[in-house]
């Protein structure tokens, strides 16, 4: 499935995909969805589960940032 | 020479971050979204990526000061073994193993030990960005 594909069909969504195909960028084209969550680390736990793959994909199919939102990043105290 | 030839692509200047898709290789191929900060030394993976890619970072060997906006602490500075942005691939990249918060909608930060290994121009006037 193309990433356009994903983004339309799991919307607001993290995926962990499968990389079938990158393009000359190394960036995914064609990826097999293993997993579609709207919690991150749901599918951060499903990642370490993986064994048998050898080529994985982890993004975020919403606008980053929100709207309405800026961004700083920070460490968790 | 591979290394020297420029790839150039377009952002949206607009966007409050420029994010980009990162190939880090170890154990296995991992593509994660990096939001691009120039700012910081250390690439920044999340734990559960440095997993999956075969780093141990509960035994990491050497552990730094991260200096946050809520304090000091410690986190694991791990090698990897390539990190690949826009085709341009550096080997033994310098990262730190920590989390973002969740809504921060990216895997990590791609930071200086990556880029240092080559010129960066962002060119916000007309929206592109350059590695070479």
């Amino acid at each position: 499935m193309n990433i356009e594909e994903i983004k339309r069909i799991y919307k607001d969504e993290w995926i962990l995909g499968e990389v079938n195909l990158s393009d000359e960028l190394n960036r995914p084209v064609d990826v097999e969805v293993i997993m579609h969550s709207k919690n991150r680390d749901e599918v951060y736990d499903a990642l370490e589960k993986i064994r048998d793959k050898k080529h994985l994909c982890t993004f975020y199919t919403g606008k980053i940032p929100e709207k309405g939102y800026a961004v700083a990043f920070y460490g968790k105290g | 020479m591979q290394w020297l030839s420029m790839v150039k692509v377009n952002f949206d200047v607009n966007q409050p971050v420029i994010v980009l898709d990162v190939a880090i290789k170890g154990k296995v191929i991992e593509n994660a979204k990096m939001a691009l900060d120039t700012g910081a030394t250390y690439i920044m993976i999340p734990w559960k990526i440095a997993k999956v890619l075969g780093l141990e970072p509960e035994v990491a060997k050497e552990r730094i000061d991260m200096t946050t906006a809520s304090g000091v602490e410690k986190v694991p500075l791990m090698n990897l073994e390539s990190v690949s942005v826009l085709g341009k691939t550096a080997h033994n990249v310098k990262a730190i193993i920590h989390d973002l918060p969740q809504r921060s909608y990216v895997d990590g930060l791609l930071e200086l030990s990556f880029l240092r290994n080559f010129n960066l121009h962002l060119n916000f006037g007309e929206g592109y960005l350059e590695l070479e």
